[in-house]
């Protein structure tokens, strides 16, 4: 077998699209003969389900106690401002000892009306950046006061996967789960001390009642594409012309980095266990 | 906006001029020109209702009062005589969403002058009668009656008159049919052997029609010299006696004949017998006296006020046998019997063509007018016979001593029965009966078709028995008229039709449905005059051209054969004797039918479910206009109201979610003058008439009229009328006048005849605006002091001195309401604020549209192939991209109702104060959580199933021994609750349902007596409104507007899906086997179009039935504009000419090409009311019926499924002897078995089973296959098995029912 010497990975073309969508194209090569396949499909897919995602987890509104409230002098429902704001992107700045995974991040928005509240007019702490500013969140009119209060937070797919289906209040289960003496208590009395876990419970669902879920699905990887060149018909050596459109959150480089890390991260595990085994 | 005109080749395609504007991103594109394509030319679409309901109160409510009430007895008599031209309407009590809340009518109270007066008494009296609570249409042309909207179908029956009946092919019979309007009916036939006979109900067997003619009056040689052909009727002389049967000796004996009678009164005899001889309840023997005999024929056969024909039925007897009566003469006559004999003779002689049955010439359309008049009426016999019962009992003697006439006194008392029985009767119309139905609000479409609609079923109608296939069929009439695609498919197929969008209903009166053609005129279409409306019966004197002729310039027709429509046929003629042209396709097809793009090119079959699918839409969270769309959208949103237009240029002042305020200038000063001035002269006219009241007013104790500016004119009338009245029947007439305004002057200033100047006839408490119309006359004549405030007010005020001239409007809009279907209505503002908007502008959108077209789904990315069976038969594939990005997530509201009941010990009570039980876990305690202090949920708070969303107690007996044990009481001690004796009949959120809690509505009590007893501020009754946004999921149904439905199998994520060659997913994955079969190729074009118009930004507005414009004109469009994306997009594999409409697609799992191209573009998917979460039901244990044992039917009950028969074979077959023995014992009729089994499953003891009738019956089946097979007794599990068998069914022998099977 002849091996290839020449690997490459050239970004050919990035442009910014409409609405801080980012889209860059990339030579990736050389493959053998059928190769190129297994490593398109695999960072495909790879880019489309496995990005991790720094979303919106909930809101708290100024009048809202629920989601399908009504603000005075707004144009839109409370339901439509939510929906709205699942439209914006944040990008964290991570400071380079923090993990990845346990950054969180907030940010709030206290507008009067009249006018139009963009996402640009959200307030970020330094470590979070907003790459979607021109996204409409609402319109107020004169009289008008919005202001809300929102929660960051990373989900990467694995956790994706266990979230859940609705927007209802998540106290509940939470509650539960903080403490694993509620769910087997099914036939005992609740203890009557102010400070008892049942007691507790109570004040959690109330206090959270103006707090919103949002079940945010992050994207931050939009469309990818690939189509496989022939480099050399003679050895059947091939390259990738790899596409990608994110929703700025991540620029299409280091998309294709953590995937290829990813890739590879999960392709060595496997490579150590049979490796035990054997 | 911008406008721009493009010029395509004329051949290539249809589009001749493209009018493009541009919105939301999209550039709009129309694909026609023809004048009816644009909505200016089509009705509106609620206005059948509309007119319906006008035409009541304009003829209906006043032909009711037309004949006075009398009363008589031999001393006394009453006359009550109605003044229709007065009556007047209160404001409706609740406006219409206020009805809706409290459950109440949306109606007003109608009001009618009466003239009571008798023969013998010198007094007129003239006074208010209060007639009923008349519902009252809603602007959306539907009524709201206990707080739900109804809608009043239109029905569809047989014209009064006569009708020839085709002869029998086989017997030879004809017959001649005269359906009365009242009355029986009656049928003349000839028999075999050329006799014709007479028959009706009454008679009950057939006679002979000579005796009959004889019996009214037309002596025999008239007979005979009269008639044609008259030979066949000498077959019809009776038999002498002795030479006929039996039975007819008895009937001339009786009559005391011989033979045949030969005078008139010989006939009425004969006839009066002969009823006799049929009848079961007549006393056979006795021989009748000439007057009997006389009297029976004239008050039951042949009785002027009992046989009425109607106008309608008298015009028919003029057109079909040339009755020469005047179309006054409503009643049936010796004449019409002649000439039907005449009409029947000559069928016999094939003179005379048979009449359709199922033509609409013969048919007549009812609306709402009819059946609210009809119950009006019957309201009114009601209370007459009630009143006629009163009178009769009216003791003798308080007659003789009172001055008055006790008659009068009788009717003070108990003319608020009047009012009761009247409204009760229209009542009953919208709740009971077939045409008041239950609104179909699932979106507007829905609403829209729904109240378009036309049906021949219900009272008067046909039943679901008598429906013949014929009925079913679309017939040649139907033509423009009706739609021949849009009618429901199961039982009602054909029975329920739907207008077409340009066909309207006649006036008042004759009731049919016309449609419009172009008129012709020497070859020459005449489109600038307005199309004529032509009735079924004038159609057949018309040739009418196709309305896809290609003319010329000068809107001539070709100068070759056409095809045309002659005497509803085929023909072809030439153009110069054509009359009338076909002015489109909306002419033929129904609204709903008409939004189905490309219907060109679907089997009939699918359409229909489409145009019914569409009706099925579940309204989404962000609507999105078709990007095929075929340019009806907006209408269907617009007519019904379901989006807020601007009722005034103005300028946007504010707005919010719940309003939007436009502030307008009024419109010039001198108006605002004028105004004022008529203000002042009305005041100085009631003045005037305050002053001279005694001697201008007529009322005694009544009431003082009060009319309105508008009304001036209306009062006169009422004064002449009532003063002539009074004039003819008395000459000395004094009248006081006592200005007493107690009755209801403040309300009865309402008015409804103030709106009907208009040309369009709706009221004027339709429009919502009402508050801002300085105009109503309410505030003005509350009293003379409120009045002279007003205007004192009006005059100071700083806006009217300086001639401010502005008004503000405010536009309130609807969030979150519930609608019939539990969908979600609300709107939302378009506009921004600083802008200004023309009369008619749209404001607000509603929840299936936007920018004011109907939008019902979805355009999403669809691909035809096969993927791994999922979607086989029909099952649909989705990305999980339609859930995560809530593309399809729409909202269903729900409200529980509870209410206080009275109990034995006394009133219950609604209290966040429940009593516990011992064994509550934490769980249930922590279900009551969301009760606030008054025991109601909090709003806004997630319940699921089992909490508690009103707490509830109910008494219990208080002498009776306490439930609770000691610790329980100790319990409650320490928890300081009361001690209980009380139930907890909280209302609890039912199984499978969980939501937000979107409001809590304290309603008053419905019960009187619960209402009496309670305290003051207690709350009685309460309504809880449950909000849920329900995504899409597994189990949904789907659907495309061209009948392609589908249940969603599996969600796949976006990696999975196949994708275009440009990386974009999938949306949808359908079953290419969907289409060839079904014949709907429309989808597929519709997708390809998508598919352009997603690239190029286009919306397209497709004419229907294009080919007129080219062979394949659809075809040559969509590749023309793919053609047209693929060179701006530059991607070749957007329009392939090897493969044009399909592409390369790529398998998202494996990264390789599908073997074959794929068709693939955006279709517009819908997603219907059908969902699991209402659908889905388990049941492990549930309720069973109380009659056979056996579980009970249905979800809503917890029911089970039923395990037939096939079911049990399927059993036997695999040997499952466990499972089929619970199933036919302890799951079945097995009630010992039952109980048993969960003690014993507590015990953790082997369940047993008793011996039911559902097990005994498997036995003797599987006995009648020679099985010897029995059932034993076990004593306990683990003994032995004995002989001993507590249920012997047979004889021992050793075998379990595992062994057999």
């Amino acid at each position: 077998m002849m091996k290839t010497h020449n690997l490459f990975v050239s970004c050919i073309e990035s442009r910014v699209q409409d609405q801080g969508s980012l889209y860059a194209r990339f030579h990736i090569g050389t493959f053998f003969r059928g190769q190129a396949l297994t490593f398109g499909n695999s960072i495909r897919r790879a880019l489309l389900s496995e990005m991790p995602g720094f979303l919106m987890t909930d809101v708290r509104i100024q009048g809202a106690t629920h989601e399908f409230a009504v603000l005075p002098d707004v144009e839109e429902t409370v339901l439509e401002i939510l929906l709205n704001l699942k439209k914006t992107v944040f990008v964290p700045r991570i400071p380079k000892n923090q993990k990845f995974e346990t950054f969180q991040g907030f940010g709030f928005l206290k507008n009067n009306g009249p006018g139009k509240v963009r996402a640009a007019d959200i307030r970020l702490p330094e470590t979070v950046q907003c790459v979607s500013p021109e996204v409409h969140i609402a319109t107020l009119t004169s009289g008008a006061e919005l202001s809300l209060r929102f929660n960051l937070q990373f989900r990467n797919f694995s956790q994706l996967e266990k979230r859940e289906g609705t927007f209802k209040s998540k106290t509940v289960a939470q509650a539960k789960t903080e403490d694993g003496n509620v769910q087997d208590t099914t036939n005992e009395l609740p203890t009557l001390e102010k400070n008892s876990l049942f007691f507790q419970q109570l004040q959690n669902k109330r206090n959270s009642k103006d707090q919103l879920f949002l079940d945010t699905v992050p994207m931050p990887v939009q469309k990818v594409n690939y189509v496989i060149k022939s480099l050399n018909a003679k050895n059947g050596s091939e390259y990738i012309i790899l596409e990608i459109w994110t929703d700025g959150s991540l620029y299409p480089q280091e998309s294709v980095e953590f995937a290829l890390r990813n890739l590879t991260d999960l392709f060595f595990q496997f490579a150590n266990i049979s490796k035990k085994s054997n | 906006m911008s406008y721009k005109k493009t010029l395509i080749s004329k051949n290539f395609f249809f589009i001749k001029a493209l009018n493009c504007s541009v919105s939301a991103g999209y550039v709009e594109k129309t694909g026609c020109k023809l004048p009816v394509q644009f909505s200016m030319e089509i009705p509106n679409l609620i206005d059948v209702q509309r007119q319906s309901f006008y035409s009541f109160i304009e003829y209906g409510l006043k032909e009711a009062f037309q004949k006075p009430l009398r009363f008589s007895t031999t001393k006394h008599d009453l006359e009550i005589r109605f003044f229709p031209e007065g009556i007047q309407f209160r404001k409706p009590d609740f406006t219409q969403k206020q009805a809706v809340v409290l459950g109440k009518i949306y109606g007003s109270a109608v009001y009618i002058p009466v003239g009571i007066h008798s023969k013998k008494s010198s007094t007129f009296r003239i006074e208010w009668l209060f007639v009923g609570i008349l519902p009252i249409m809603t602007r959306q042309g539907h009524f709201v009656v206990n707080g739900v909207s109804r809608v009043v179908l239109h029905q569809m029956v047989r014209n009064p008159g006569i009708y020839t009946l085709p002869i029998h092919p086989r017997t030879k019979i004809g017959t001649l049919r005269i359906v009365p309007e009242k009355g029986g009916w009656i049928h003349i036939t000839v028999d075999k052997k050329h006799r014709v006979w007479f028959l009706t109900r009454s008679l009950r067997r057939k006679v002979s029609l000579l005796i009959f003619l004889q019996a009214v009056g037309i002596p025999f040689h008239d007979i005979f010299l009269r008639l044609e052909h008259s030979k066949i009727l000498q077959n019809s002389f009776v038999a002498e006696l002795g030479e006929g049967s039996a039975r007819h000796d008895d009937v001339l004996e009786r009559a005391g004949l011989y033979a045949h009678p030969a005078t008139q009164e010989e006939a009425w005899q004969y006839l009066y017998s002969h009823f006799k001889e049929y009848s079961p309840y007549a006393h056979k023997n006795l021989a009748a006296k000439e007057q009997t005999a006389r009297e029976f024929f004239y008050s039951t056969l042949w009785n002027k006020d009992k046989l009425i024909l109607g106008h309608i039925g008298r015009q028919q007897f003029r057109e079909k046998i040339g009755s020469i009566e005047p179309l006054e003469n409503t009643s049936l006559t010796r004449e019409d019997l002649l000439e039907a004999t005449q009409a029947l003779l000559s069928l016999m002689h094939k003179k005379r063509v048979v009449d359709e049955i199922d033509s609409l010439t013969q048919k007549r359309i009812r609306g709402c007018d009819e059946f609210l008049l009809e119950h009006l009426a019957t309201g009114m016999k009601e209370f007459e016979l009630f009143f006629r019962r009163k009178v009769t009992f009216l003791p003798a003697t308080k007659s003789i001593t009172g001055a008055e006439n006790p008659f009068r006194s009788l009717w003070r008392q108990n003319k608020a029965v009047f009012s009761k029985t009247v409204s009760k009767s229209w009542k009953r119309f919208f709740t009971s009966g077939t045409l008041g139905q239950f609104m179909d609000q699932t979106n507007s479409l829905a609403e829209t078709t729904h109240k378009r609609r036309l049906t021949v079923l219900g009272p008067g109608g046909i039943s679901g028995k008598q429906t013949t296939i014929q009925i079913r069929g679309i017939h040649p009439t139907y033509y423009g008229r009706l739609c021949p695609i849009e009618t429901p498919e199961g039982k009602n197929a054909g029975l329920v039709n739907s207008f077409t969008v340009l066909s309207v209903l006649s006036k008042y009166g004759a009731r049919t449905l016309t449609t419009p053609f172009y008129q012709v005129y020497k070859g020459q279409v005449q489109k600038t005059l307005p199309p004529l409306r032509v009735s079924p019966r004038q159609e057949y004197k018309l040739i009418e051209a196709p309305a896809d002729i290609q003319l010329t310039a000068w809107n001539v027709l070709p100068k070759t054969h056409l095809p045309v429509r002659k005497e509803l046929n085929f023909h072809s003629d030439v153009a110069t004797r054509i009359t009338t042209q076909s002015v489109g396709i909306l002419q033929n097809i129904s609204v709903a039918t008409s939004l189905i793009p490309f219907l060109e090119h679907n089997d009939a079959n699918r359409a229909l479910m489409g145009s019914n699918m569409q009706r099925q839409a579940v309204p989404l969270l962000k609507p999105q206009a078709p990007l095929v769309g075929t340019g009806l959208e907006s209408r269907v949103i617009g007519d019904v109201n379901h989006s807020m237009q601007a009722s005034k240029t103005g300028f946007i002042t504010k707005v919010s979610s719940t309003k939007i305020q436009v502030l307008s200038p009024r419109k010039t000063k001198a108006q605002v003058s004028v105004f004022s001035h008529v203000l002042f002269s009305l005041n100085k006219k009631k003045k005037k008439s305050l002053l001279n009241s005694e001697k201008q007013s007529f009322s005694k104790n009544g009431i003082f009229f009060i009319k309105t500016l508008q009304q001036k004119s209306n009062l006169k009338n009422i004064f002449f009328s009532a003063q002539k009245a009074l004039y003819q029947e008395n000459s000395s007439f004094d009248l006081k006048f006592e200005a007493q305004n107690r009755l209801f002057i403040p309300k009865m200033t309402f008015s409804l005849a103030q709106n009907f100047s208009r040309k369009i006839p709706f009221l004027s408490f339709f429009l919502k605006k009402k508050k801002e119309r300085p105009r109503n006359p309410k505030k003005f004549f509350r009293s003379s002091d409120s009045f002279v405030n007003w205007k004192h007010k009006k005059l100071h005020s700083e806006d009217f001195r300086k001639n401010k001239v502005e008004i503000t409007t405010t536009y309130s809009l609807i969030q979150y309401q519930r609608t019939n279907q539990s969908t979600c209505f609300s709107e939302r503002p378009i506009l921004p604020e600083n802008e200004w908007v023309e009369k008619g502008d749209l404001l607000a959108d509603g929840a299936s549209s936007s920018q004011g077209k109907l939008s019902i789904g979805q355009n999403v990315l669809v691909a035809y192939l096969p993927w791994e069976g999922y979607n086989f038969e029909d099952a649909i594939l989705i990305s999980q991209r339609l859930v995560d990005q809530e593309i399809f997530t729409s909202l269903h509201m729900d409200h529980y109702d509870i209410a206080v009941q009275n109990t034995q010990y006394g009133l219950e009570r609604i209290t966040n104060l429940i009593p516990l039980k011992i064994s509550d876990s934490t769980r249930d305690i922590y279900k009551m959580g969301n009760l606030d202090s008054r025991g109601l949920v909090e709003i806004g708070s997630w319940v699921e199933p089992g909490d508690y969303l009103v707490g509830k107690m109910s008494p219990l007996d208080p002498k009776s021994p306490p439930l609770q044990s000691p610790h329980e009481k100790l319990y409650n001690v320490i928890l300081q609750r009361e001690k209980t004796s009380f139930r907890n009949t909280s209302l609890r959120v039912p199984k499978g349902v969980q939501g937000f809690v979107l409001g809590v509505q304290i309603l008053p009590s419905q019960e009187p007596d619960v209402a009496a007893l309670a305290e003051k501020d207690e709350i009685l009754r309460v309504r809880v409104l449950l909000l849920q946004r329900r995504k899409i999921q597994v189990g949904d149904k789907m659907a495309g507007r061209h009948g392609n439905k589908g249940i969603v199998s599996l969600i796949l994520p976006r990696q999975d899906m196949p994708y275009l060659p440009d990386g974009t997913p999938v949306d949808i994955v359908l079953n290419p086997l969907g289409v060839p079969s079904r014949m709907n190729v429309g989808q597929i074009l519709e997708c390809l179009l998508g598919l352009a118009g997603h690239f190029l930004h286009e919306r397209y507005t497709t004419y229907l039935f294009d080919e007129q414009y080219g062979a394949e004109a659809s075809r040559s469009l969509v590749y023309s504009k793919l053609y047209q994306a693929s060179l701006k997009t530059r991607n070749p594999w957007v329009f392939e000419p090897h493969h044009p409409g399909k592409i390369r697609v790529f398998d998202g799992r494996t990264g390789l090409t599908f073997d074959q191209p794929i068709t693939a573009g955006y279709a517009y998917i819908l997603k219907l009311v059908h969902l699991v979460d209402d659908k889905i039901h388990a049941r492990p244990t549930g309720p069973y019926s109380a009659i056979t044992q056996q579980p009970v039917k249905g979800r809503a009950r917890n029911g089970g499924q039923r395990l037939g028969e096939m079911e049990v074979w399927a059993l036997q077959a695999y040997g499952a002897a466990h499972t089929l023995h619970e199933f036919f014992t302890v799951k079945s009729d097995d009630l010992d078995g039952r109980q048993q089994a969960v003690l014993n499953i507590y015990a953790n003891k082997p369940v047993t089973t008793g011996n039911p009738e559902s097990f005994k019956l498997i036995l003797r089946e599987l006995q009648a296959l020679c099985f010897n097979f029995q059932v034993y007794e076990k004593y306990s599990y683990y003994s032995e098995y004995t002989q001993k068998t507590r249920v012997s069914i047979f004889p021992i022998s050793f075998i379990k029912l595992e062994d057999v099977l």
